[in-house]
């Protein structure tokens, strides 16, 4: 079969899972086209692409397909996330995406749609070689399965060490206006801040003004949820779990953090966002018995970068007060 | 123990005869209004849905009023209302009420959570084991019936000749309903109801339009909620179907299976379940469609993410299908007149559809 060109769109679930799927698609000889990093232009085209009433990132993810479309690919890889082996599914909107998708374009590339419902790494191999015997008969599917696996850990790892996505994933990087400044830090940070929020709104520093870079400028150790261990987030529990993978992620991190003493919580949330209503909610809850500050940011296709920064300015001066109050040291020197 | 339930529809009185007659102390809440509505939007997040606020608004009227423990029931996604009880709970703990939340979690997923839950409450229990299969058995004759009349009283409201008789008469039949507890007062209740009804003075010359009435339960079945759409176009004189109601019964009666039906209709256009009646909403108006129809009106919580994804496929349905769809979306600032003007121009835009058509048919017959 000759090679295609599949195209990825650097969106929604795709921030945890790219580098699984980039690496597999090229390695069974396609070229794969990742589109770049959120830009107003493609946030345009998903807002005339969609309903008015879905919440950004799926509106984003709808400019990132008309982006992929543009750019004349064979294929698009727009799978239905149901299950990643955690126990939880995902936001019915991932639950519907590829039919969503469907009807929101009237020309369209191929859509490869597979459900992804893998409770074990068979489940996923078994993926693996519906794809490649659709999609690439000739070769074969072990070494490419093997290769994506490999590159995946390796990523989740270097996220776990404390990196962000764009500095452990190339794809990420790539036009990303993130240049990485040295920090030059007068004194060890004392502030650190969890940001917490879906992978998709707390790294598409488009649409988020770029916060992380913003708190580091300001002098502040930023930690996420991807950069808890799975194994350390699992041990926590809920009353009840809830239904959703990130949902689940967001608030179980903000426990982690909020045990490892972190200063306070930003949580960045999206406009009509139905599960982060309740995650959110918890959020607040956990806080408050912690008596740590929360921020809560939510992104909608209008937020300002003046808003964003003056709230976070705000909130990390208030938390430099508390902090020096509760160490006595004086405001003046 | 002083317990008090979800209000929702036609239901409170079946909910508190089976749990008076089972021995609690029963707060039965005051039926939702702005006040429950205000209320729960004040205590509940910003972006929770519509069902979740008044739901709120309503355990904290009926906390009022002395209840000290709420049943409800949980569930198992993929969307909110499976989280409710738990959410319920942490906001009503916060706010420094020492209520109880019993939550009824399925069987089947949450064996344990369901046992305990049933335990705590047949502890309170005044009865003998051995009567509660009558009780709940009553109390599911009651909620047919109530369910069977009421979707009478719908297909006569858009043909009576006074107009708000049809309501006014219902009104009175569901006072008679509070009473009814035994088999033969429901029975009697059911048969005197029917015959009230069908005494309402009718003009059967008309052809109404007729519009499917889809969306998400709770808005679907609580007139408050929705600002009472279904009373309002059948005043208009348009005959409604309602796609949901509590006992299944009345409408399965009617289609064999319809729960199938529906899945199979959805299928072309959405295969995955996506939690609430996201997925009935679809294929509720394919079948809408298929019946001849006239149009579909999807009653939506905002931020409802089901509805949110059926919305998004509807537009496609409704141009392969050739069926109107207009969506309705509730929140605590849609304003009752904003609603009734949308309807009015719904169902103007249908007759006129309508005419065309007809006039079409006309032509091609001379
Ligand atoms: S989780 Fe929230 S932000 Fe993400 S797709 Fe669902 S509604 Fe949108
Ligand atoms: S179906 Fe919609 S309104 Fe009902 S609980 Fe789910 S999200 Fe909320």
């Amino acid at each position: 079969m000759s090679s295609k060109r599949i195209g990825l769109p650097r969106s929604l679930f795709f921030y945890s899972h790219l580098p699984f799927w980039q690496t597999f698609w090229s390695e069974l000889g396609h070229e794969v086209i990742v589109s770049p990093l959120t830009n107003k232009d493609m946030l345009d085209r998903g807002i005339s692409n969609s309903v008015t009433d879905l919440c950004v990132p799926v509106k984003i993810f709808h400019g990132h397909i008309s982006y992929l479309i543009d750019q004349q690919v064979d294929a698009l890889f727009v799978p239905r996330m149901v299950d990643v082996g955690t126990n939880d599914t995902f936001c019915p909107k991932f639950l519907a995406l590829p039919e969503m998708i469907r009807c929101s374009f009237s020309d369209m590339p191929v859509l490869i749609a597979q459900r992804v419902d893998v409770r074990g790494r068979l489940h996923l191999f078994k993926l693996c070689s519906e794809l490649q015997r659709e999609w690439a008969s000739g070769s074969g599917v072990w070494t490419p399965f093997k290769k994506a696996r490999t590159a995946q850990t390796q990523y989740e790892t270097e996220l776990t060490s404390g990196k962000l996505p764009h500095e452990a994933w190339p794809a990420f990087a790539w036009s990303n206006s993130f240049k990485e400044e040295t920090l030059i830090f007068t004194r060890e940070p004392a502030l650190t801040i969890a940001v917490l929020g879906y992978p998709y709104s707390v790294y598409d520093s488009f649409i988020n003004s770029d916060v992380i870079k913003k708190l580091r400028r300001l002098g502040v150790n930023v930690v996420t949820a991807e950069m808890i261990p799975l194994e350390k987030r699992n041990q926590y529990r809920l009353s009840k779990d809830l239904f959703w993978h990130y949902s689940n992620n967001v608030v179980k991190s903000g426990m982690y953090w909020l045990d490892q003493g972190v200063t306070g919580i930003i949580h960045i949330t999206n406009f009509a966002c139905g599960p982060d209503a309740m995650a959110g909610k918890m959020l607040e809850l956990l806080c408050k018995q912690h008596g740590k500050p929360l921020l809560t940011l939510t992104l909608d296709e209008q937020t300002g970068q003046i808003g964003i920064n003056t709230r976070i300015e705000a909130f990390v001066d208030m938390l430099q007060r508390r902090f020096r109050y509760a160490h006595n040291l004086s405001l003046h020197g | 123990m002083r317990i008090t339930f979800p209000y929702m529809g036609n239901s409170p009185p079946v909910f508190k005869q089976i749990l008076s007659e089972i021995g609690y102390d029963v707060v039965v809440p005051p039926p939702p209004s702005k006040r429950t509505l205000d209320l729960g939007t004040k205590y509940a997040p910003e972006f929770a849905c519509i069902p979740f606020k008044i739901l709120l608004g309503s355990y904290l009227e009926a906390i009022d009023l002395g209840a000290d423990t709420i049943v409800s029931t949980g569930g198992v996604g993929p969307c909110r209302a499976g989280y409710y009880g738990e959410l319920h709970r942490g906001i009503l703990n916060d706010l420094g009420y020492d209520v109880t939340i019993i939550i009824i979690e399925p069987p089947l997923r949450h064996p344990t959570q369901f046992l305990q839950a049933i335990k705590l409450l047949l502890n309170e229990r005044k009865v003998p084991l051995w009567k509660l299969p009558d009780i709940f058995w009553r109390g599911w004759l009651k909620l047919n019936a109530i369910d069977h009349v009421e979707k009478t009283s719908h297909d006569i409201r858009p043909f009576e000749i006074n107009k708000g008789e049809t309501t006014f008469v219902f009104r009175q039949c569901m006072e008679e309903f509070d009473v009814a507890r035994s088999r033969a007062e429901i029975k009697q209740a059911t048969e005197n109801s029917l015959r009230k009804l069908s005494a309402i003075p009718q003009d059967r010359s008309r052809e109404p339009l007729k519009i499917g009435l889809i969306g998400e339960i709770y808005v679907v079945l609580e007139p408050f909620a929705n600002h009472d759409v279904q009373v309002k176009l059948e005043e208009m004189g348009v005959l409604v179907d309602r796609s949901i109601y509590l006992a299944e019964w009345t409408r399965n009666n009617a289609i064999k299976n319809r729960e199938y039906e529906v899945k199979r209709a959805a299928e072309p256009f959405l295969s995955e379940l996506v939690g609430g009646h996201g997925r009935n909403s679809i294929g509720e108006t394919v079948l809408y469609a298929q019946q001849g129809f006239d149009g579909v009106i999807q009653l939506a919580p905002f931020a409802c993410i089901p509805e949110i994804v059926a919305k998004s496929i509807l537009p496609y349905v409704s141009r392969k299908l050739n069926i109107p769809v207009m969506t309705l979306f509730l929140d605590e600032q849609t304003g009752e007149g904003g609603i009734r003007t949308r309807l009015e121009a719904f169902v103007d835009m249908l007759g006129q559809r309508r005419n065309k058509k007809e006039g079409q048919l006309a032509c091609v017959g001379t």
